[in-house]
């Protein structure tokens, strides 16, 4: 397994652990009646502004937890991080299905502001659909990485 | 509108007639991972011409003894 593959299963690992813990948080911030009142988007905007290096701190992580537990399944005192054109060539058409699924999510989050829907939602709703492109981005490429072998 | 031409490849034979030089020396002589190797090797993935001239100076071949480009 390259480099970069395992980087995108790390990756993907911590995007699902990343959309549990999101899910949770707002679960307790609308149980609490947080969300509820006039300034819900603040409260909402602040927690998601800590979900940033949360997330990034998760990746790293992951990334680094899973290139040791491969280079001991794999016995690999010298593990490879070359990253080369096929790299590159995956990273792009995973790019295209994270794009197509975030465009649609944005915009259907402008249509439902465009019908009236609350704008909290709309927000929640964006932010689901850019972490569903970012999953099923990283999705596809592992498909594609296991596919070309 | 024409049909895609097929591209194979002798690579395979010829790491087997140069000492059977493995997958990952040649992926080491050429800077790409071993993973890339395969899947060149079984077609699955077309090299750019700046990897397809390296691995053809690897073996010390002409590119078109290594890839094979077949019109229909």
């Amino acid at each position: 397994m390259s480099h970069e593959e395992r980087n995108n299963i790390a990756s993907l690992i911590a995007g699902l652990l990343i959309n549990i813990y999101v899910i949770i948080k707002l679960s307790n911030m609308f149980e609490s009646g947080r969300l509820d009142g006039p300034d819900a988007m603040m409260i909402w905007a602040r927690a998601m502004l800590w979900v940033i290096p949360i997330g990034i701190l998760t990746v790293i992580i992951c990334i680094i937890l899973f290139s040791i537990l491969f280079a001991i399944a794999e016995r690999d005192g010298n593990p490879s991080f070359i990253v080369d054109e096929r790299d590159e060539a995956i990273k792009t058409f995973g790019m295209r299905f994270t794009m197509v699924v975030t465009s649609i999510g944005f915009v259907a989050g402008l249509v439902a502001l465009a019908f009236g829907a609350a704008p909290l939602y709309v927000f929640i709703g964006m932010f689901f659909a850019f972490s569903l492109g970012d999953l099923i981005g990283n999705a596809a490429k592992l498909i594609r990485y296991r596919a070309d072998l | 509108m024409p049909k895609k031409p097929k591209i194979t490849n002798n690579i395979r034979r010829l790491r087997f007639d140069a000492d059977e030089m493995t997958q990952k020396q040649l992926a080491e002589a050429v800077g790409v991972t071993r993973q890339t190797i395969v899947a060149i090797e079984n077609a699955k993935y077309y090299p750019t011409l700046e990897l397809a001239f390296m691995i053809s100076r690897a073996f010390d071949r002409p590119l078109e003894e290594v890839f094979i480009i077949e019109f229909d």
